[in-house]
């Protein structure tokens, strides 16, 4: 055996642990091969294909209930509004009678908002129809939280079952590895694949993935919601809304590069504890504490600004999106005051158009945010599915191979470690 | 916590001020925008109020703008205060362990020191970042959100009274049924990990006892533990959001029902009810928000009690306050009745050691696994304090020196060889940072290095991985005995310092070494006594750290048992004679 073991040249991959940190903004690592890797993913995913479905099938259903609420609720406010307002109007009268003598009065205005309702003036608020409405609106709100509810509830057994069998899969992988695998690959970099990479794509498999279903179905359903209710109001929307999409994403492109710098030299600083920690003897024993001291002072500067300027960029999208938002807000009212002065939609439509203009910008953002995550995911299956692939050890011989291969340069046992 | 809060946040105490008025300014022009959307409505859609719709809602963006403009300068503020915390938090950390004797670094342990000086603080960061935040935020927001409904109508706002514990329940619940499941799955991750951790040491000697079987299932025991464990929690949170959603709807739809009623009888005008129901959506964000803090501030306070018990620990070797002056000799060592006992040890390590050293002598230890071999030639650089009797170096005792001084006088090989991150030439240099390239090589020469050395790309600027993970355990041995030899102290102490290397190279590098450090003393602790055979001075040490013999070679085989013992073990007849 020769005395020197060849250099072992790992490269260092993600040193430095950021617990936890899955934040929306953080650069994601990219696979090598995206497509490839994905469709194997989903491959994976196969056995729970019915699983999936129902899950997709329920949030569907979700989401159509969540989305048709605010409708309903319009529906009781104008309810509401058209009862306070026939409650103003003299009894015994016709609605039409009521508009022709506010016309005559020169109160054009409202009579053209009370001809866009159903009313009886003198009668007061209507409330069976409201208790009506109403309780069609519980069930409504209940049976979405329901269907949400059972989606993740199978969720969790999609992606729990799915993690188990590639954890298994890996450790079944790994008893029959040829040795010079594990001289090849360091410890640390085995079992990153195990854990960190493994609990990546259980995170996403029980988080993301219904996220994403979920923001595309609502955002197609609010936008049919608000056509439906106005065509001018909902393009007005269309306006502001694709403007909060863009500055949501020049910010996170600028925030994402901070955040790469922050990774760095959060690495960079990990390392360096790291390393002057566990060679405590040693930089005591060589005075070297000044400088280590020195280097870290470096090093944690160089974090501060990294992580304060990527928390602070980041930070600014939700003002800026609240902001546009209340600019559509305005924009809606007014246009919408206007057409319902006019009589041409209900109030109680302007106020559910409002709020599906408020549920829009957030499954926009949050989709942006998934893609990223969707992206370490795949990076993450990629390094599993790498050592799935890994050339296997021929059976037979492995046993005088193993004893053999298991001396070192010590020229003693490998024992000697355990 | 708080200690901890208080005094690295003090610094700051004007930024954090002036961000606490920012955030009552946001919060303030939070609670009004509703009722400015009530206002659009009941006086501008309403009445069909075009001019009144646009110069309130011309008002509203102002008033938005402004929020807007306070919340980007709060989180400015929040940002660079809560960064700059972690920032004095980490250096104040790092500082301190680096002032730590072994003993501390010990107690603690070095991967729990990393973890205090990285994800520690970390965590009590994360929750300073918040609480300039939300913290001042959500209560403020609460409670405004409580006034301004009751403004808005005074009746239906004791549904609120109803509504918020109905809501604390509901999260409250789930905090006590998930968090504890969340510990156990740390603690089951942990186990998968160590199982793993277990097996890739051990992969060779798992197959060459064909255990395979045996490792998968217990494996998988762990794997499906997690598993069961995970699903049970993520099955529990699954009903999370949907019934706190169920929660908020619900009383939405109540809210509207009373307050119909309040509208008919004309007690309430009816963009009241829009704007009651926003206040009371806040209201409720903000619980919620206030309940999510709750898990934060019980980690964050276990990662500031584990960072303050770093802080409060004193290192319990310290320079004298007037060291001695320097002596004219130098290289002589004694060891004058030494006795070590770890601190909470009920025995002592070393008992009675006492032997002197001079400028060209070698003075060997050997002895038994765990007799303190390494222990003894600890406390010559201070790592650890005797805990009676006295060491000396050139006649002064060690206490009597800075560090400083004591430390550069030796030359230290550590038993487990530690490179650093950066260039071969970097670490031959840690000792000496004067020293020229040519004095690099010779070093090597000694240490035989230099072949390996010649080959690597780049030679002496060829990249050293952290803890020198891309060279071989021999390799690094030899690079840790160059690193020694640059510095050129007066004492050197070599522990174990030639396990990894074949007989060939040990004996080279021997025969090399005598030569170069004849001016100086030097100590090895060895296994091997093939090593230490010729060595001016063997100590053998026996079990319980008491000197067994000292003497050369020849005279120990006469007169020493431990000693024999282990030459019998270890070498064959002739190598004996």
């Amino acid at each position: 055996m020769s005395e020197d073991n060849k250099p072992k040249i790992q490269p260092t991959r993600r040193r430095g642990g950021f617990g936890g940190g899955r934040a929306a903004m953080m650069p994601a690592e990219k696979a090598k091969d995206f497509k490839g890797t994905l469709k194997r993913l989903i491959n994976y995913l196969k056995p729970q294909a019915v699983k999936i479905l129902l899950v997709i099938i329920f949030t569907i259903v979700s989401v159509a209930f969540t989305i048709s609420a605010p409708k309903i609720l319009g529906q009781a406010t104008n309810e509401l509004f058209s009862g306070v307002i026939s409650k103003q109007l003299p009894a015994g009268m016709t609605k039409d009678q009521v508009i022709a003598g506010l016309e005559a009065q020169g109160q054009d205005q409202l009579a053209e908002m009370i001809s866009g309702m159903e009313l009886t003036p003198g009668e007061g608020v209507d409330f069976d129809a409201i208790l009506r409405i109403l309780i069609i609106l519980a069930g409504v709100y209940l049976l979405a939280s329901a269907f949400q509810w059972l989606q993740q509830y199978i969720m969790a057994s999609v992606a729990q079952g799915t993690v188990y069998r590639l954890r298994r899969d890996v450790d079944k992988k790994l008893a029959k590895l040829p040795l010079k695998y594990y001289d090849d690959h360091s410890h640390g970099d085995i079992l990153s694949r195990v854990t960190n990479d493994v609990d990546n794509i259980a995170h996403t498999l029980q988080q993301s993935l219904t996220q994403l279903v979920h923001a595309t179905v609502t955002v197609i359903g609010v936008l049919i919601m608000m056509f439906s209710i106005s065509s001018l109001l909902a393009l007005i929307s269309l306006i502001v809304i694709p403007l909060s999409f863009i500055v949501t994403m020049l910010i996170a492109k600028q925030s994402q590069k901070q955040f790469i710098a922050q990774w760095d030299s959060t690495g960079n600083l990990n390392g360096h504890v790291e390393e002057m920690f566990t060679g405590h003897n040693i930089v005591k024993a060589f005075n070297r504490q000044d400088e280590a001291m020195e280097r870290f002072d470096e090093e944690n500067e160089r974090l501060y600004k990294a992580s304060f300027k990527a928390q602070f960029i980041s930070s600014i999208i939700h003002p800026a999106i609240n902001f546009l938002n209340n600019l559509n807000y305005v924009a809606v009212c007014v246009i919408g005051g206007i057409r319902v002065a006019n009589g041409i939609i209900t109030l109680g439509d302007v106020q559910a158009f409002i709020q599906y203009s408020r549920q829009f910008t957030q499954p926009i953002v949050q989709t942006a945010s998934i893609m990223n995550i969707l992206q370490s995911t795949v990076a993450s299956a990629e390094r599993v599915f790498e050592l799935l692939d890994e050339q296997e050890e021929i059976p037979d011989t492995d046993h005088s191979r193993a004893y053999r291969g298991r001396q070192n340069d010590t020229g003693q046992s490998a024992y000697a470690f355990l | 916590m708080k200690d901890l809060l208080l005094k690295f946040l003090k610094p700051y105490w004007k930024q954090i001020t002036l961000a606490i008025i920012l955030l009552v300014i946001q919060a303030i022009s939070n609670l009004y925008l509703p009722n400015l959307n009530a206002d659009i409505i009941n006086n501008g859609v309403a009445k069909g109020d075009i001019d009144y719709i646009i110069s309130t809602g011309g008002f509203m963006l102002a008033v938005s703008l402004l929020l807007a403009i306070c919340a980007v300068a709060s989180a400015y503020l929040g940002s660079k205060t809560a960064m700059a915390f972690g920032r004095d938090v980490r250096r104040a950390i790092f500082y301190k362990v680096e002032s730590f004797s072994q003993a501390e670094v010990d107690k603690f342990g070095t991967p729990s020191l990393i973890t205090r000086n990285t994800n520690d603080v970390q965590q009590v960061q994360m929750l300073v970042l918040l609480g300039l935040n939300l913290m001042i935020m959500a209560p403020i927001m609460a409670i405004g959100g409580i006034i301004m409904s009751i403004q808005q109508d005074v009746v239906l706002s004791y549904s609120i009274i109803i509504i918020v514990p109905i809501m604390g329940a509901v999260v409250g619940l789930m905090l006590w049924k998930a968090t504890p499941l969340f510990r156990s799955i740390q603690i089951k991750i942990d186990r998968v990990n160590q199982v793993m951790r277990e097996k890739l040491m051990g992969v060779r000697v798992i197959r060459a006892f064909v255990k395979n079987e045996h490792e998968a299932k217990r494996f998988d025991e762990a794997n499906r533990d997690l598993t069961a464990t995970t699903l049970r929690v993520n099955r529990i949170m699954a009903f999370a959001m949907p019934s706190l959603m169920a929660v908020m709807n619900l009383a939405t739809v109540a809210i509207v029902w009373f307050g119909a009623g309040r509208i008919d009888s004309g007690a309430m005008p009816i963009g009241n009810l829009t704007a009651f129901l926003t206040y009371v959506m806040q209201i409720m964000i903000s619980v919620m928000m206030a309940m999510a803090m709750f898990i934060m501030v019980p980690r964050a306070e276990a990662s500031a009690e584990r960072l303050s018990e770093v802080l409060h620990t004193e290192p319990s070797i310290k320079d004298a306050p007037t060291p001695a002056a320097p002596s004219d000799v130098k290289g002589y060592l004694e060891f004058r009745n030494v006795e070590f006992s770890y601190p909470g040890a009920e025995e002592p390590v070393l008992k009675d050691i006492s032997f002197e050293a001079a400028p060209g002598e070698t003075t060997a230890i050997i002895g038994s696994t765990g007799c303190g071999k390494t222990t003894l030639v600890n406390l010559i650089p201070r790592f650890y304090d005797v805990t009676g009797g006295s060491i000396l170096i050139d006649g002064i005792d060690i206490r009597d020196m800075t560090q400083q001084d004591l430390r550069d006088k030796i030359g230290l090989v550590p038993q487990k060889a530690f490179l650093f991150s950066g260039t071969v030439a970097d670490n031959l240099r840690y000792g000496n940072e004067s020293a020229t390239d040519d004095e690099l090589w010779h070093a090597l020469e000694v240490a035989q290095a230099k072949d390996f050395v010649m080959e690597m790309p780049g030679q002496l600027e060829a990249p050293i991985e952290q803890g020198g993970a891309n060279v071989s355990g021999g390799q690094r041995q030899r690079l840790a005995i160059a690193r020694a030899l640059v510095k050129k102290p007066e004492i050197y102490v070599f522990d174990d310092s030639f396990s990894a290397l074949d007989f060939k190279t040990d004996a080279k590098l021997r025969l090399a070494l005598k030569k170069e450090t004849a001016g100086s003393t030097v100590v090895i602790v060895a296994q091997r006594v093939s090593t230490i055979m010729d060595a001016d001075r063997i100590i053998a040490l026996d079990d319980n750290g008491v000197i067994a013999g000292i003497g050369t070679h020849a005279q120990l085989m006469e007169t020493c048992d431990v000693y024999r013992e282990t030459v019998y073990s270890q070498l064959s007849k002739e190598e004996i004679a």
